[in-house]
C-alpha cells in the first residue's frame, strides 16, 4: 500500500469494517513509512478534535450568536431558554472538567482505575516503558467508554518492578506541542482535557542547563537523584542529554537505563503515557520521524522506590537484601543509531551512585522540571501525583526559575496561577 | 403528559445547544453570510421540531446537517450565486474562496490548526468539520453531502494531506527540539 491511498486514511480514522481493516493492518505491518503515515493521521485527527472542542467552548462565549434572531415567535421563546441552557451546559462542562482534575474530591472513574487494576493483578510488565512493541493489545473490557469523548483514555505507566524488568528505555523523541495545547486551554478559561496533557512534552518544552559534551563524545549524559517532592519516601532521578552541534541521530536511538535491584525496588517513567491510538494499535511506533537536533536537550524523569523505602506497590515486592550504599542506583547508556556515520561514535555510559539531595537543596533546573512534571500530573489527575498541590508547583517553579533569559519559565509560573484560579472558581 | 412535554422540551433544548454553533459555522461557510446562516439554522430547528424528528432514536446530526445544508444551498440558489447542482456546487459560490495559506498570520498559535483548515477548498473544509467537530462517519457525511462514502474518503484524505503539509510548515515553530538558547 502507499500513502496516497485514501483507504489508509479511512483505516487510520477507524472507518473500515472487517475484514478490510485486518487486511490493511496486515498489509502495512512491514512498512514503517505507511505506519508512520497512519500514526501522523491519527495525531492530526486528535489535534483537530481538540481544537474544535476548544473552539466550541469558546464559541459559547462569543457574543452575538443568538441576538439577531429576535422578533420571531419561535426564537422569542427559545432564545432566552437557549441562553439559560447554555449557561447550564457551561456549568456542567465546567463541573465535569473541574471534578475530573480535582484531586481527592471526585470518585475515581472506571477509566482511571485501569492502571491501578493492572498493578494489582501483578501485570506490571504490561505497561513496559515506551517500548510499544511489548505492550499488549487491550482487551475489550479495557477500552474506554464509547461516550467518554476523545480524551477519556489514560494510559499511565505504573511502577515497574526492578526484579521483573530491570531495564527501561527512553526514545530521543518528544513532541512538546502538548504544552501549547495546555496553555491555550487555560488561557481560554478551561482546564485542559486530561489526555491532551503529555507530561514528557511539557517538561521538554523548556530547555535545561547541561554541560557541553566532552571532546570525543557527541552527547553529554547527566544524572541526578533527589528526594521526590510529591512523595518523600521516593526519589526522583533526572536524566539530561545534550547534543553537540551537527550530530544527527535517528529517532530510534534510545537511552537505556538499568536499575540495580538491590538499591531500587521499582521505578516509574514519568510521562510517555500510552495514547488511545497506541492502545488500539500497539505496534505502530514513531520511528525516525524526528531526531534530536544539534545542541538540543532532552530531559527525562523517573520516580523510583528505593530498596530501603516504604513500598506503595507492596503486593508485588519481594523483600530485598539490603545493599551496600556505595553500590550504584542505576546505569544509563546512550544507544545511538546513526544513519551510516556511526563508526565515529563510541558508547556513552554513566552510573548514578546515591548522592541524594534533599529536594530543598536540589539544583534549580531539577526543581523546575519537577514542578512542570507535577503540574502535568495534577492536570491529568494522575494517580501518581502524590501529595503535591498547585501551590507547591508554584513554589518549586519559583525556586527553580533561574536566569530565565527567554521568559519561558515566568510564563509557566503565570500559567500555574491561572490554573489555580480556574480550580478555585 | 406535562412531564412528557417538559422532557421533550429539555431534549430539544439540548439539541439546540449541541448543534447550534456547529450548524451556524457550517451554514456560514456555504452562504458566506452570517445573517443568512442564522436564518438557515433557525429554519432547520423549526423543521426539526415540527417534524417530530426528536422521536427518532438515531443520531439527529445527519438530519440536522442535511436540512441545514439544503437551506444554505437554497439561499445560494436564490441569489444566483452558483451553478446548479453538481459535485462542486459549493465551490462555485462566488466570493467565498478560501483564504490563501500564505496570508495567514503565523505567529498566532491559538486555534492555528483551524485557521489552516479555513485555507482548504470549501468541500474539504466541510468534510473536516463534519468528521472532526461532529464525529460523523463517512456514511453519514456522504448522506449529508449527497455523495458516496468513497468520495468522502477521497476528500478527507486529500484535505488531511494538505493540512499535514501546511501544519508541518508552521508547527516547526512549536516543536521543542528546535534550536533554543538555554535558559
Amino acid at each position: 500500500m502507499n500513502v496516497d491511498d485514501p483507504k489508509l486514511t479511512a483505516y487510520a480514522l477507524d472507518e473500515l469494517d472487517e475484514p478490510e481493516r485486518s487486511a490493511i493492518a496486515h498489509a502495512i505491518a512491514d512498512s514503517p513509512e505507511v505506519q508512520r503515515f497512519v500514526a501522523e493521521t491519527q495525531d492530526l485527527a486528535r489535534d483537530l478534535r481538540f481544537q474544535y472542542r476548544l473552539d466550541l467552548q469558546r464559541g459559547f462565549f462569543a457574543p452575538g450568536k443568538l441576538t439577531g434572531i429576535q422578533g420571531d415567535a419561535f426564537w422569542s421563546k427559545a432564545g432566552p431558554l437557549a441562553i439559560a441552557a447554555l449557561i447550564a451546559v457551561l456549568a456542567v462542562v465546567g463541573a465535569v472538567i473541574f471534578s475530573s482534575n480535582e484531586s481527592g474530591i471526585s470518585a475515581p472513574s472506571s477509566t482511571n482505575l485501569q492502571p491501578r487494576l493492572a498493578v494489582e493483578r501483578g501485570q506490571l510488565n504490561e505497561f513496559a516503558p515506551v517500548q510499544a512493541e511489548d505492550a499488549p493489545r487491550p482487551s475489550q473490557n479495557e477500552k474506554f467508554a464509547p461516550d467518554a469523548g476523545p480524551y477519556a483514555f489514560t494510559g499511565e505507566r505504573p511502577f515497574v518492578s526492578v526484579r521483573n524488568r530491570p531495564r527501561s528505555s527512553v526514545p530521543l523523541v518528544v513532541n512538546s506541542s502538548s504544552y501549547l495545547d495546555v496553555q491555550r486551554s487555560i488561557d481560554a478559561g478551561l482546564l485542559p482535557p486530561r489526555e491532551s496533557v503529555r507530561v514528557e512534552g511539557m517538561i521538554n518544552h523548556f530547555s535545561y542547563e547541561y554541560p557541553q559534551p566532552t571532546p570525543g563524545e557527541p552527547f553529554s549524559l547527566n544524572l541526578n537523584v533527589v528526594a521526590c517532592p510529591w512523595d518523600p519516601t521516593h526519589q526522583l532521578v533526572r536524566i539530561g542529554l545534550k547534543g553537540r552541534q551537527n550530530v544527527a541521530v535517528r529517532a530510534d536511538s534510545r537511552i537505556e537505563v538499568e536499575f540495580n535491584p538491590r538499591r531500587v525496588t521499582s521505578y516509574r517513567l514519568i510521562g510517555y503515557d500510552r495514547q488511545k491510538t497506541e492502545a488500539q494499535d500497539s505496534d505502530q511506533g514513531n520511528d525516525g520521524s524526528y531526531s534530536l537536533a544539534a545542541g538540543h536537550t532532552l530531559t527525562t524523569l523517573y520516580e523510583i522506590v528505593p530498596a530501603e523505602g516504604v513500598r506503595r506497590v507492596s503486593r508485588t515486592q519481594i523483600p530485598s537484601v539490603p545493599a551496600d550504599a556505595s553500590e550504584p542506583l542505576l546505569t544509563a547508556k546512550l544507544r545511538l543509531n546513526t544513519r551510516g556515520n556511526g563508526a565515529a561514535i563510541g558508547p556513552i555510559q554513566r552510573t548514578l551512585s546515591n548522592t541524594e539531595f534533599d529536594f530543598a537543596a536540589a539544583p534549580g533546573d531539577v526543581k523546575f522540571a519537577a514542578a512542570v512534571a507535577e503540574f502535568g500530573m495534577i492536570l491529568r489527575d494522575s494517580e501518581y501525583k502524590g501529595n503535591g498541590s498547585l501551590q507547591q508547583v508554584l513554589e518549586w517553579a519559583q525556586q527553580g526559575k533561574g536566569a530565565d533569559t527567554n521568559g519561558y519559565r515566568a510564563d509557566f509560573i503565570e500559567l500555574v496561577r491561572k490554573a489555580q484560579a480556574l480550580k478555585r472558581s | 403528559m406535562r412531564r412528557g412535554r417538559t422532557a421533550k422540551r429539555e431534549e430539544f433544548d439540548e439539541i439546540v445547544h449541541r448543534f447550534e454553533i456547529p450548524l451556524l459555522q457550517y451554514a456560514q461557510r456555504i452562504t458566506n453570510n452570517r445573517e443568512q446562516a442564522r436564518d438557515c439554522v433557525q429554519e432547520t430547528f423549526v423543521k426539526f421540531q415540527r417534524n417530530g424528528a426528536l422521536r427518532r432514536e438515531d443520531e439527529p446530526a445527519t438530519w440536522l446537517f442535511t436540512v441545514c445544508r439544503n437551506a444554505a444551498l437554497n439561499v445560494c440558489r436564490k441569489e444566483k450565486r452558483m451553478m446548479y447542482v453538481d459535485e462542486e456546487v459549493i465551490e462555485s459560490c462566488e466570493s467565498e474562496q478560501p483564504m490563501p495559506f500564505d496570508q495567514l498570520e503565523k505567529k498566532e498559535a491559538t486555534g492555528f490548526l483551524l485557521r489552516i483548515v479555513s485555507t482548504l477548498p470549501l468541500r474539504q473544509q466541510e468534510v473536516i468539520q463534519l468528521k472532526f467537530q461532529n464525529d460523523l462517519s463517512y456514511q453519514q457525511i456522504a448522506e449529508i453531502m449527497q455523495t458516496t462514502a468513497n468520495n468522502v474518503g477521497v476528500l478527507l484524505h486529500t484535505a488531511l494531506k494538505t493540512l499535514r503539509q501546511r501544519y508541518g510548515q508552521v508547527a516547526a515553530d512549536f516543536i521543542p527540539f528546535k534550536p533554543k538558547p538555554n535558559d
